[in-house]
């Protein structure tokens, strides 16, 4: 077979300044930009995910870097999802087979944690809920929403170690407050502060500079006794924005500035490692 | 739309828009079906093929630009990487080397570089990669010269 050394076609495409934001591979307007980790050459996420795909489908074994159809140098991740404070990266080898991708909801919740605690206090009663002893109540929806946390805050699929971990310590906790109930009554501001601190202490090991405000919304969504989709419901109406703008893109640009004032108050990224950053 | 059908009305658009730019290419869409194109090169300068026209069948898939697209000559040329009878090209690109970056003209660019750049050593025509890969130039350069007098220059008369 005849080799031609000649650059992928680029000349076709960087020519010309008003195409200058078009996507190699679709020729229209980049969407969701998105850039390889190496040669930083830009593409729609969609389509440079399509291509990963289409490449990966012809070899064996599992691909750990893809060449840019511009100039192919090797890449090993997608870098999108970039918004000022934090990106995304898609890495080409957990594509195809085992890879745990963060679902909408996941990407949603991790944005939550950026936020201040007690953003929802005045929404839900939290000295309510230890007034009442609600914590002694069991809640059907919170393994499963505990295990979504998880796996959104550790960007790991298999968290059930953990979750079994802190379940564990819930329970337990629990029922020694029962036992206690029985013979001396404690102040619910003492249960509670109890109860902060065993949930810290367990999860700290796994969350690190998160555990804190993991702690806080773990007792939120226990004293809110909503179920998942509606707890999810109260922060996207209070937040006012969600992951979807992003896909919504420009049909709602109306809206998009009020969401960017809201935006701003949102903490950036990195200060969830401030902590365990030696 | 399909994103093939898509780009493919994007790559229309340019070519109308670029036509003047490149003189040695002409890129037409059948006009009822966008995944069949015809294009008309120019042989190349200093090469046998000088002052032919040659002309090339594009059959997009449905997958592009994921997928390259197939294409062949239709007129007759005496080459090492194309089939003598099909007009099949031998090329990279048009195979594993693909990427979603090249377009129908920037293919009509790599057909026209392949023209003046053979590759004797994986021929689809095997006559014309022994008379080059024996080193009788001057044999191949006046079989490829006869072939374009025949096939690629318009009659005259």
């Amino acid at each position: 077979m005849a080799t031609k050394a000649i650059a992928g076609g680029s000349s076709s495409i960087d020519d010309g300044s008003d195409r200058e934001d078009a996507c190699p591979i679709c020729l229209t307007p980049i969407f969701q930009v998105s850039y390889l980790d190496t040669c930083f050459h830009k593409f729609c996420f969609k389509c440079i995910k399509q291509w990963i795909k289409v490449v990966s489908s012809k070899v064996s074994k599992q691909l750990s870097s893809v060449k840019c159809p511009l100039c192919k140098t090797d890449n090993i991740s997608i870098i999108h999802n970039f918004d000022g404070y934090s990106f995304d990266r898609h890495y080409v080898n957990r594509n195809i087979t085992d890879g745990f991708v963060l679902t909408k909801e996941q990407r949603y919740r991790l944005q939550c944690y950026y936020t201040e605690s007690g953003f929802l206090a005045d929404v839900f009663d939290v000295s309510r809920f230890w007034k009442m002893k609600k914590i002694l109540q069991p809640n059907r929806w919170f393994e499963a929403w505990l295990r979504r946390e998880l796996q959104a805050l550790m960007q790991e699929e298999d968290v059930d170690i953990v979750l079994h971990h802190l379940i564990g310590v819930m329970d337990s906790f629990c029922k020694r407050t029962e036992e206690r109930h029985k013979q001396e009554a404690r102040s619910a501001e003492t249960n509670q502060e109890q109860f902060k601190s065993v949930m810290a202490e367990a999860a700290r090991p796994f969350l690190m500079a998160r555990t804190d405000r993991f702690v806080d919304e773990v007792e939120l969504f226990l004293a809110s006794g909503l179920n998942m989709e509606a707890y999810d419901s109260m922060y996207k109406q209070r937040l006012g924005w969600s992951n979807n703008r992003r896909e919504i893109g420009a049909a709602n640009e109306a809206s998009e500035e009020e969401e960017e004032n809201i935006r701003t108050r949102v903490t950036p990224y990195l200060f969830l490692f401030e902590e365990d950053s030696d | 739309m399909q994103p093939s059908r898509a780009r493919l009305f994007k790559e229309y658009k340019e070519v109308q828009r670029e036509k003047v730019a490149d003189p040695d290419i002409q890129l037409v869409c059948d006009d009822t079906n966008i995944f069949k194109w015809t294009a008309l090169i120019k042989g190349p300068s200093e090469t046998p093929y000088e002052g032919g026209v040659f002309q090339l069948a594009f059959a997009v898939p449905e997958p592009y630009p994921l997928q390259p697209p197939q294409v062949r000559f239709l007129t007759k040329i005496f080459h090492p990487n194309v089939h003598f009878k099909t007009g099949e090209i031998c090329l990279d690109i048009l195979k594993n080397a693909w990427s979603p970056a090249w377009t129908l003209q920037s293919v009509c660019r790599a057909i026209i570089a392949l023209m003046a750049h053979p590759e004797p050593d994986s021929p689809l025509n095997c006559d014309s990669g022994n008379l080059l890969r024996s080193g009788d130039v001057r044999g191949f350069n006046s079989m490829a010269r006869m072939y374009t007098r025949l096939a690629a220059m318009p009659k005259k008369g």
